[in-house]
Formats: C-alpha cells, sequence, structure tokens
C-alpha cells in the first residue's frame, strides 16, 4: 500500500499528468458550456410559457391535457355541394367546448349533447351556405354511410373541423374501423413548448456526439499520454522494482494517479463550462441582450461527465500499463 | 537520414489515430455549426438557382405571410421559370413527432423541386375537397405510416388540428424527406390562413432573371410599375415597397433569420475556432509524447554530427504526409458519421455542408501542429541525452 502511494505522489509531479489533467479539462469544458446553455433555451422557453399559464389560459391548458378526441375524415354535403373535413370526436364535448372558448374559439350556440349534431367551422358554413339548425348531409369512408345530421352551432375561428355531439360521434366511430385517430389535443402554447423542446432535444443529440467524440479522443490521447509517462518514469520505477516492487503496485499506482487526475480534469472542466456560460450570459443580461436567468448544469450531466471523461482516462492508463509492463519488466522500467 | 523504423511504428500509430479523431471533432463542431446556420434555407429548400420570396420582417420563416396573388404576377416576370407558393407550419404529428407540414400547389412544387420521387401509393392530385397527404420516406419509417393510413396533425400556429389521409411516400432530398407535404388549401388551413402563403420559392433561368425580378417588385408601388405587376390590389403593392416583402437566395435568409437569433458567421466561425484551439492543444500534448520516445534518436543523431535544422527537415519530410492523411481522413468521417447517426437539426436531417476555406485550415493546422510541436523539441534535446 505505501509503495503504491509512493508511486501516486511520484506520478502526480510528472508534467504528463498535468497534461492529461489540462486534455480533460478542455474537453469537458466546452460541451458543458453549450449543455448550460441549452438548458438556459428550455428554462427561458418554460419561463416564457409560465407568463401565460399565469394569465387567462390556466384552465384550458390544465383541462386539454386531459381531452382526448378521436377523429375521423368525413365529407359534408348540401344541396350538391361537397367538402371534406376532419370530424372530432371528443370523449367529453363540454370539456373539449371548454378548451376551445378559453383558447379564444368560441361556438354562437352551446353544444348539444344527445342527437345527431355537429359544430361547423365558419369556414364550413360559408362553403356549404350553412347555419345554425340547418340540417347537412354527413358521409363517413369513402362515402358509404350517409347521416342527416343538424348543425348545432358555428365555431368562431378554425376551418375544417366538424365536431361531433357523443350520439353522431358514437354512431360514426362504430362505423369506420380502422380509420379512427385518437390523439391529444394540445392547446397551442403546449404545442409550441413541444416543437421547441424538439428542436432542443437535436441540439442535445448533437451535444452528445461532441461528448462521445470527446471521450474517444481522451481515450486515444491518455493511451499515448501514459505511453510517454511509463517512459519518463523508467529510471525511479526501474529502481522500485529492483527493491522489490511488482507489476502490480506499479499499475495500480498508475492507474490511481490517473483517475485523480482525470477526476480533478472533469470538474473544473465542467464547473469552467458552466461558469464561461453563466459570466457570458450575465454579461448579456447586463447589456440587455438576455433575460435574467442563469445557464445552468443538471446534476446528472455534470455526473456524466465526471464518469465519462474519468472512465476513459482510466481505462486507457490501464489498458496500455499492462500492454507496456507485461512483458520483460526489467528491460522496460 | 531517419528511417520510418526509426520513428517508433506502434507510438507514431498512437499519434496518427489521436490526431484523425482529433479532426473527426473539429471536423464535427465546425460542420455541424455551419450547418447548423445553413438549416434555415435548406429547410425552404433554396438552392443556387430557388430564390424566395418571404417576409423579411417576421420573427420567424413560417411565421411570415406573403399575399399570394404575388405568386401569378411573379410566374410571369421574365426569365421566371416556375413559381411554388408554400405554406410551412411546424405540427405535432400523431400527438407526438414535431414536423413541418407544407401546403403546396402539387404541379408547381414539382417544377421548382427535383429529385422528388413516388415510391408508394401517388402525388398529390391538386383537385378536390380532399384532405390528403405524402409523406416524406425519412418521416413516414420514422412514424410507421404508409399508404391509406391517416395522420393528425395539430398546428403549432393556429388551434387546427386535422386528420389527413396519406395518399403516398415520397422519397425526396432534404427538407422534404422529414417532412408531411399537402395541398395548399390544406396547409393554408392548418396554418390558420386563407388568402397568403409562407413563402413563395422561385425558380429562375439565369442571374439576370432575378435582378429583373428584384427591380420588378422594388418598382412596384410606382408609376413606372411593370406590366405583370399591374392589376395587384394596391395592398399588395404597398407591402412590396414598404419592405414587407423581400426576394432573397438562401444567404439572404440566413442573414434576416439566422443571424437575428446570434448565428452569425463570426459566432458559428468563433466556435469552430474554440474547437480547432482545444484539438490544436490536444494534438500538441500527443506529439509531445511522442516525440519523448525519439528523444534518443534525435539526440543520438545530433551526436553524430548532423544540424538540428536538418534533423527537423527529415523529420517534417517523413512526418507531414502521414499526418495530412491523418487529418485530411478524420475531417471527411464526418461524412459517413452524420449519414448513420441521421442527425437533424430543425427538425430534418443533416445535410453536411462544408465551408471549403475552413476545411483547408482545420485539416493544415492540425496536420502541422506534430511537426512544429517535435521541431521545437528538437531544438531543446542534448546531443548527450542518448539515453
Amino acid at each position: 500500500m505505501g509503495g503504491t502511494a509512493y508511486v501516486v505522489k511520484a506520478l502526480i509531479r510528472k508534467r504528463i499528468l498535468l497534461w492529461v489533467l489540462i486534455a480533460v479539462a478542455l474537453l469537458t469544458a466546452v460541451p458543458a458550456a453549450i449543455n448550460s446553455t441549452l438548458n438556459y433555451v428550455s428554462l427561458y422557453v418554460e419561463a416564457t410559457t409560465k407568463v401565460v399559464l399565469n394569465g387567462s389560459v390556466t384552465n384550458s391548458l390544465t383541462q386539454a391535457e386531459s381531452v382526448v378526441v378521436k377523429y375521423l375524415i368525413i365529407n359534408l354535403s348540401k344541396d350538391g355541394l361537397t367538402q371534406e373535413a376532419t370530424l372530432a370526436c371528443p370523449k367529453n364535448l363540454s370539456e373539449y367546448i371548454n378548451y376551445l372558448m378559453s383558447a379564444s374559439v368560441r361556438p354562437e350556440v352551446s353544444a348539444k349533447e344527445s342527437g345527431n349534431y355537429v359544430l361547423i367551422t365558419q369556414d364550413l358554413s360559408e362553403e356549404l351556405g350553412l347555419k345554425a339548425d340547418d340540417s347537412v348531409n354527413l358521409s363517413l369512408g369513402g362515402g358509404k354511410e350517409l347521416l342527416n345530421v343538424g348543425v348545432g352551432g358555428i365555431i368562431n375561428k378554425g376551418s375544417l373541423i366538424a365536431v361531433g355531439s357523443k350520439d353522431l360521434c358514437s354512431e360514426a366511430l362504430s362505423s369506420s374501423g380502422n380509420g379512427v385517430v385518437e390523439a391529444r389535443t394540445h392547446p397551442i402554447l403546449f404545442r409550441r413548448v413541444l416543437t421547441i423542446n424538439s428542436v432542443l432535444a437535436e441540439g442535445l443529440t448533437l451535444l452528445n456526439i461532441w461528448v462521445y467524440l470527446s471521450t474517444l479522443v481522451l481515450f486515444a490521447l491518455s493511451a499515448t499520454l501514459t505511453a510517454a509517462l511509463i517512459n519518463e518514469f523508467r529510471f525511479e520505477g526501474g529502481v522500485l522494482h529492483s527493491l522489490g516492487m511488482g507489476r502490480k503496485h506499479l499499475v495500480i499506482g498508475l492507474v490511481t494517479a490517473s483517475l485523480i487526475i482525470s477526476l480533478c480534469g472533469a470538474g473544473l472542466g465542467a464547473s469552467a463550462g458552466l461558469v464561461i456560460a453563466q459570466a457570458t450570459f450575465k454579461a448579456g443580461y447586463l447589456l440587455n441582450f438576455l433575460a435574467g436567468l442563469k445557464p445552468y448544469l443538471r446534476y446528472g450531466d455534470f455526473i456524466n461527465y465526471l464518469v465519462i471523461n474519468t472512465a476513459s482516462v482510466v481505462i486507457a492508463s490501464t489498458l496500455t500499463s499492462l500492454m507496456i509492463l507485461r512483458r520483460d519488466l526489467n528491460d522496460r522500467l | 537520414m531517419i528511417g520510418y523504423r526509426a520513428l517508433k511504428g506502434g507510438k507514431l500509430i498512437q499519434l496518427i489515430i489521436v490526431l484523425a479523431l482529433t479532426s473527426l471533432l473539429v471536423a464535427y463542431v465546425s460542420n455541424i455549426t455551419y450547418s447548423l446556420r445553413t438549416a434555415l434555407p435548406s429547410v425552404i429548400g433554396a438552392s443556387r438557382n430557388i430564390y424566395v420570396i418571404y417576409d423579411p420582417r417576421s420573427k420567424a420563416l413560417f411565421t411570415g405571410l406573403i399575399p399570394l396573388d404575388l405568386a401569378e404576377a411573379v410566374s410571369r416576370v421574365k426569365g421566371v421559370e416556375a413559381v411554388s407558393p408554400e405554406v410551412l407550419t411546424p405540427s405535432i404529428i400523431n400527438g407526438g413527432r414535431v414536423a413541418f407540414v407544407r401546403g403546396v400547389s402539387p404541379k408547381e412544387f414539382l417544377k421548382v423541386t427535383q429529385g422528388v420521387e413516388v415510391v408508394e401509393g401517388r402525388w398529390l392530385s391538386g383537385v378536390g375537397g380532399e384532405l390528403n397527404a405524402v409523406v416524406g420516406e425519412g418521416l413516414a419509417k420514422e412514424l410507421g405510416v404508409g399508404v391509406g393510413e391517416v395522420i393528425t396533425a395539430s398546428s403549432t400556429i393556429s388551434n387546427e388540428v386535422l386528420a389527413l389521409k396519406v395518399i403516398g411516400v415520397v422519397r425526396a432530398p432534404e427538407p422534404f424527406n422529414n417532412e408531411v407535404i399537402t395541398e395548399l388549401r390544406v396547409g393554408q388551413a392548418l396554418r390558420g390562413t386563407e388568402s397568403s402563403a409562407s413563402f413563395i420559392r422561385v425558380k429562375v433561368a439565369n442571374t439576370e432573371a432575378i435582378k429583373e425580378l428584384v427591380m420588378d417588385l422594388g418598382l412596384a408601388g410606382s408609376s413606372g410599375a411593370p406590366e405583370v405587376l399591374k392589376g395587384l390590389p394596391t395592398w399588395i403593392l404597398k407591402a412590396l415597397t414598404s419592405g414587407r416583402v423581400k426576394v432573397g437566395s438562401g444567404s439572404a435568409v440566413v442573414s434576416d433569420y439566422s443571424d437575428a437569433y446570434g448565428l452569425t458567421k463570426s459566432s458559428a466561425t468563433a466556435l469552430a475556432v474554440i474547437a480547432l484551439s482545444v484539438g490544436v492543444a490536444t494534438v500538441a500534448m500527443s506529439s509531445a509524447a511522442y516525440a519523448s520516445t525519439v528523444r534518443p534518436m534525435i539526440a543520438l543523431l545530433l551526436a553524430l554530427g548532423a544540424s538540428r535544422r536538418k534533423v527537423v527537415k527529415e523529420l517534417i519530410i517523413k512526418l507531414t504526409p502521414l499526418t495530412l492523411a491523418a487529418s485530411i481522413t478524420g475531417y471527411f468521417l464526418t461524412y459517413p458519421l452524420s449519414i448513420f447517426l441521421r442527425l437533424h437539426i430543425l427538425l430534418h436531417e443533416v445535410t453536411t455542408s462544408i465551408d471549403p476555406y475552413l476545411a483547408v485550415a482545420i485539416a493544415l493546422t492540425l496536420a502541422l501542429t506534430p511537426a512544429l510541436t517535435i521541431a521545437r523539441i528538437v531544438h531543446e534535446v542534448r546531443p548527450d541525452e542518448t539515453g
């Protein structure tokens, strides 16, 4: 144990291990800074969405998450005019109407739950010359089924949608077979957040590949530097070996020194990346370019940087030292 | 004077591997940054002879609106070969995957877009009031949808949710391979507009034609307005002269949108330079480590009377072809890497685009780093260090 500790101390004083520390820190700092920036963007999106959440659409956002709607393609025809449209069949019509109203789409008349009724959009009503309480022919699945349904009301916004009553929907869904798609309706803000998060997820994927490529570079570099380190340590190592220190102690000493240095390097690099990103954004905030939010690193990401980079260095140095010291120890040291 | 055997083959291979991997890393960072910057014209489908008429005052390309009537007027301008008004709406497909839904006039779209091949089903007909769509092959595979199935598209710009019948799957160049393409009218419904398009793509015969188009549009509101634009509503003519409508190439779109979000050429170059600096530091460390193993050989040559200059020259002649080959190989490995990993930017697959000047700068800098590091070390070696 004492011998290993001596080897570790002697190795840590070598300039080559300082290079390892610098390499790990540099290769960790840049992705960490970018990761913090991506987290900032995500935080910014969330924060700006919450501003709206505190406003008038709060209820609709919460309710809409539980609104499940099935969609069908239908044809509406009246007096020789035919128009294809989407029939929305919400699980709970009043919840759906409430969602539409909260999202500033107001039906002119209240929805009727029973009977064969549809609420149609202004566009559809103009296209087919329909008004509330008129009747219209609705066909499903390539025009096979033909139903005569009433127009329950006109929705002010939207273009090619008809919202079906409970009775109409159960009849339509039972005869449409596989054409039905079940979906969750998201209010527009929620959809935008989803979109931005998708783009951010793409960014994180690109960044992760960067991190993995860095790990590969670090692996190859560590192998080279370990070989050079053993070369530089050959005189001290030779003396220790002639005094009775075995290969095992030398390898453990090398690996321990690599572990300590790479952990320090990864920790230093990830922290430096975070601080650089925060300082940049603080400057942006002071210059009124950016919102007053801080870039941050998730604990998981921080640990990830530590583990991946340290493992890369430790595995490379273990393999290299085992390969070099495997044979003819006396010749090598 | 120095044979390759004396250059410690095993250690040299390690240096070459580090160099190739570093080159791959730096190239990846610089190419992705470059591709991020040019992603917008790729999303629109702008290319060498395809120009775009768009609303430069909009925050994002797909939030701008261009009067649809303009498309017909533009098609009459001399030298304009085809005009395709398009509506682009980021939408949530089947409640999960986010993708662009592009509303197009089917015939006009095909006139300005090359390489669209229907692999299953049929292309859009452009007639009737049907809610039909064709899906790009990449997106279709990802969603697991085929001809005859129904997909839902929830707009992120309007409250509209439409069920669309998939009538075809197309194999097309990016951006179209990862999009849902539908009739213009359906795209407009999803976008929440009736008489506008997000932008108009214009295919021109030559650069003279685009000059004429820009001039014609610039004169729209004046007394000398060209014949082709006469008859357009006054509000469109006003929009043309007030800067609400602009004709531009892909690079113009980049400067109007990417630059506004901080993705300027300078910031892209800065990131590439940071990555290159880290790469140079890595290669320099590896080279120094390699040099320490050939130090006794250098000392021996010096002890035998060789001049430092000659040793440096010999090492550069022997090493540079190898390091240059490693650097170039690493750089071009980004192509298979991005194809294999199917990377996405702005909801589309990355089409790796390389800035040739940056490529040469990166490859040369990394390739010359070992030679320069070793040259520095040769000047430190004493002839009595023969080991």
